[in-house]
């Protein structure tokens, strides 16, 4: 059994939402949420949503807190993962601050895994969940490892490191992979159409270099 | 094994730490040399070798409802096909499976053809990808339990295209836009154009995708099952038991002729693999 607890630092809800939907029918794991009105703060494995506003220094003392007591943290979604959208949308709603305010929760604290997605789909936490119990640490898991310790992952990115490094093998995975369809391909290989890019990390760990390269730069 | 291949081997599975250290083909129950059985062969595929045998036992027996692979459409370029019948499934198989990236309009191609459970043939980066869709599905929109099996097959780099096509212009004279179909065997290309030209592989190997030069996996290591041929038969590596049974009932039920492979056969495939590591490990530490 898998002691689980979520907390959610100010994303919109959909990576709530999604844990919420996978984790009341879990197997193997004893789930509370602070949206389910049972958060203690108490748990092997902390599940974090949402990014971390470098404004609110009471958040940011309970991040650290939960960091203390979690055997693993995971930060769950783009937003909490890799900044998402949070950071990077503009629209100049109120209230302030600035989106810029809000980062990845690696900018406080250690995490152990960070999975991007927003939101990673319900479907894929019972076997994220599978892998953290069994501990085998083979399979794609590493990968969320890796991405545990960059900063920022995004369609940029990904056109910076492979692309425009000319070690894209245009197998298309990356587009295949975006949920807003802002890869597409132009003349075999990917293009970002940036307006619609939500910098949620997904098309980054699915490509098939990309992910080689984060594991070989970051996992030592 | 483990002696021979030193810390070029570690490098890389330190990389991916997911493949298996020490084992260059990856984890597995079986190796075969296998090829069509009685009941395809008489039914006119011979060309199509032992996986396209398989692929028509699945069918048949209603394990999967379709097959999904790329082939060639023109020259170099591919296309995604979707075989739904044995009778397609021969078909194709004279054009042999293509070598060609193809992940591109699978989902389109899903949803339009509205598959169930399908077995996908593809190359090591591809059925990587995929595996690690099906394992941890990001999206909603992912389709990972379409999926029934993953079939890869060997590899050892694709080409770059632009890169492959002036060449041949240049040295040559064959128009990249007169080129109607390139044929693969073993040792070579040929270009059938306003030209027919055979090139060996070993002259045109420097326009391999860099990308593929990074890539460390021969035989896919993420699949099911792998094949590769070898001169007129097939390797397979099956990775799983329940792979493993539907083979010996493909061969029981006379669809594929499998027998055992003998150590020589195997450690050659494991040299290829190793070579295709200490390649892979070689180009990432110039990258890094
Ligand atoms: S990652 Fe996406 S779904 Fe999750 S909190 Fe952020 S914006 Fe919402
Ligand atoms: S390109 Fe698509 S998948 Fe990649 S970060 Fe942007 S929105 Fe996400
Ligand atoms: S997933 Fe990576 S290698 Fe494949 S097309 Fe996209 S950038 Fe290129
Ligand atoms: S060498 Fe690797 S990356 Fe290149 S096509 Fe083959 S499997 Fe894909």
């Amino acid at each position: 059994m898998l002691n689980v607890t979520h907390i959610d630092l100010g994303g919109c809800e959909g990576c709530s939402v999604a844990l919420l939907r996978a984790m009341l029918n879990a197997k193997n794991c004893n789930f509370k949420s602070r949206l389910t009105g049972e958060f203690d703060g108490d748990g092997d494995v902390v599940m974090v949503s949402g990014p971390i506003c470098m404004n609110d220094s009471e958040k940011i003392e309970m991040l650290k807190e939960l960091r203390k007591k979690a055997k693993l943290l995971i930060a769950f979604g783009s937003c909490a993962a890799v900044g998402g959208i949070t950071r990077y949308c503009r629209g100049g709603q109120q209230p302030k601050p600035h989106h810029m305010t809000f980062q990845p929760i690696n900018a406080v604290v250690t995490v152990d895994y960070a999975i991007p997605g927003c939101p990673p789909s319900p479907r894929m936490i019972q076997p994220f969940m599978n892998a953290l119990a069994n501990g085998k640490q083979s399979n794609y898991i590493q990968i969320f490892k890796a991405v545990a310790e960059v900063k920022k992952l995004s369609g940029f990115d990904l056109i910076d490191d492979i692309v425009l490094q000319n070690i894209c093998i245009s197998c298309g995975a990356c587009v295949l992979s975006c949920p807003t369809g802002a890869m597409h391909m132009v003349s075999g290989k990917p293009d970002l159409i940036v307006e619609k890019c939500i910098r949620c990390g997904t098309c980054y760990v699915r490509c098939p270099r990309a992910s080689q390269l984060l594991i070989r730069r970051y996992l030592k | 094994m483990s002696k021979s291949i030193p810390t070029a081997y570690k490098e890389v599975f330190k990389m991916m730490p997911s493949w298996y250290l020490e084992k260059p083909l990856g984890d597995y129950v079986a190796i075969y040399m296998g090829k069509a059985g009685r009941k395809i062969a008489a039914e006119g595929a011979a060309g199509g070798g032992a996986i396209t045998s398989f692929l028509c036992y699945l069918l048949d027996n209603g394990i999967i409802d379709g097959v999904v692979a790329a082939r060639k459409s023109k020259g170099l370029e591919g296309e995604i096909v979707v075989a739904r019948t044995r009778e397609d499934i021969i078909k194709s198989a004279g054009s042999r499976w293509q070598v060609l990236p193809f992940t591109l309009k699978l989902k389109e191609t899903i949803e339009n053809e509205s598959l169930r459970s399908m077995a996908i043939v593809g190359l090591p980066c591809q059925i990587n990808f995929l595996r690690q869709m099906k394992t941890f599905p990001l999206l909603e929109t992912d389709f990972s339990n379409k999926i029934s099996m993953l079939i890869s097959l060997f590899c050892f780099g694709t080409f770059a295209q632009e890169s492959i096509l002036s060449y041949v212009r240049e040295k040559y004279g064959i128009e990249p836009s007169s080129i109607e179909e390139i044929k693969i065997s073993q040792k070579a290309l040929k270009f059938i154009g306003n030209k027919e030209v055979e090139i060996k592989f070993d002259e045109i190997t420097k326009y391999t995708q860099v990308g593929c030069l990074l890539c460390p996996d021969y035989t896919g290591v993420a699949s099911d099952i792998s094949a590769g041929t070898i001169e007129d038969k097939t390797f397979i590596i099956v990775r799983n038991n329940e792979a493993n049974e539907m083979l010996k009932d493909a061969n029981k039920k006379g669809y594929i002729e499998i027998e055992n492979v003998n150590e020589t056969e195997i450690e050659r495939v494991e040299r290829k693999a190793t070579e295709k590591i200490k390649r892979a490990s070689r180009y990432i530490a110039q990258l890094l």
